[in-house]
């Protein structure tokens, strides 16, 4: 009895999760599936975020964007940034689409700044940037990301926010 | 009741959806990775300001101010009473130049050669030059060297680690009071430069 229990959740289970991905297939709602696991991504593959050193690191296998003197990159000068200035750091980390990973052929990845101080843009800085932006990786393409840090109205001080990554199979648009 | 325990496995069956979602080939990746930087004063920023003079002073803000009034913290009237009325400004329609006022210095951390910006919100009341003659004015070719020469928009290149002392032509006006202005200071990486410094129009 007990066994015959099993064996149908485990049907069922399946079933549900085929639905499941079909629907954030065909919609691209907001993707609560976390494709690749944080183990995965300690090791080393799995990330779709590399760092390019100085100004960001891997901390524990994660991408780490940091400018203060507890950077592993800190060289013993340049502690920070200063105050009412603006900075523009291209390439601070990439984005790639390894496709032997991802399984996809083309992916959109979607780099958000959850800071008002903190834009980002794509390869060589031209002027714009905005809190979010989305780009399209063809297999195994790369995208450089730089940062725009705007330090008007922050006080001396330390300043730890987060930075999105998302990615799903297709094309941004 | 059969209903309600029914309605249980459904839940539970659906969080094994996502588990399964886990280990199944690329679909939807969204992770959150952090950024962490310090707002530091202008003398320890990656792009140093440092007062090479009484005159400049990095102020409880953080920034670096240049004050040549008795305002200044390091008037010495705060210290001896006897200094009173003694050396609190400029003097009216009178020109005063000061070498190596505050210092900028290259401190970022990828090794790059920079080219500096310095510009004066008004260049008729103050402009930079530098004795040692590795400024030139933007844009131009001229060597701001002395008061004569000095500029209200200069421009020079930093090796990493490498500082160089701007010194500041003062002119004041013919009527007493504060002058308030600002010096803005640009950077960029040599090799991507918006313009070259020296290189003329």
């Amino acid at each position: 009895m007990t066994i015959k229990l099993l064996a149908g959740i485990g049907l069922f289970t399946i079933i549900m999760s085929g639905l499941f991905f079909a629907n954030l297939n065909s919609e691209h709602s907001i993707p609560v599936v976390y494709a690749i696991s944080e183990s995965e991504a300690t090791n080393g593959t799995g990330s779709i975020e590399s760092p390019v050193p100085p100004y960001s690191y891997l901390q524990d296998g994660f991408l780490k964007v940091d400018i203060s003197n507890e950077s592993p990159m800190y060289p013993g000068f340049g502690k920070g940034l200063g105050k009412d200035t603006v900075y523009v750091f291209e390439d601070v980390f990439t984005v790639k689409n390894n496709e032997s990973e991802t399984g996809e052929s083309v992916i959109c990845v979607t780099v958000t700044s959850n800071s008002d101080n903190i834009g980002v843009f794509e390869g060589n800085f031209k002027g714009s940037w905005n809190q979010s932006i989305s780009i399209t990786l063809l297999a195994n393409e790369t995208a450089y990301i730089g940062m725009h840090i705007n330090t008007h109205n922050l006080t001396l001080g330390d300043y730890n926010t987060a930075i999105t990554i998302e990615a799903f199979g297709g094309s941004c648009e | 009741m059969k209903k309600i325990l029914a309605l249980g496995m459904l839940g539970l069956l659906v969080a094994m959806a996502f588990a399964l979602g886990t280990s199944a080939t690329f679909r939807d990746y969204r992770v959150q990775r952090s950024s962490h930087i310090a707002i530091v004063a202008d003398d320890s920023e990656l792009i140093d300001l440092t007062p090479a003079q009484p005159y400049a002073y990095i102020n409880e803000r953080g920034k670096l101010v240049i004050d040549f009034s008795s305002d200044n913290p390091n008037w010495p009237g705060h210290e001896d009473a006897n200094w009173t009325n003694r050396g609190m400004g400029l003097s009216p329609q009178s020109r005063y130049n000061f070498d190596h006022v505050f210092n900028v210095s290259n401190d970022l951390w990828e090794n790059k050669t920079i080219l500096v910006e310095v510009i004066s919100s008004d260049p008729g009341k103050v402009s930079f030059y530098d004795p040692e003659e590795n400024m030139r004015i933007t844009g131009g070719n001229g060597t701001p060297y002395n008061s004569d020469t000095a500029s209200g928009d200069v421009c020079f290149y930093l090796a990493p680690g490498e500082e160089l002392g701007v010194g500041m032509e003062l002119a004041a006006p013919n009527t007493l009071g504060d002058y308030n202005l600002t010096i803005t200071v640009k950077a960029w990486p040599a090799d991507d430069a918006p313009f070259v410094c020296g290189g003329g129009i």
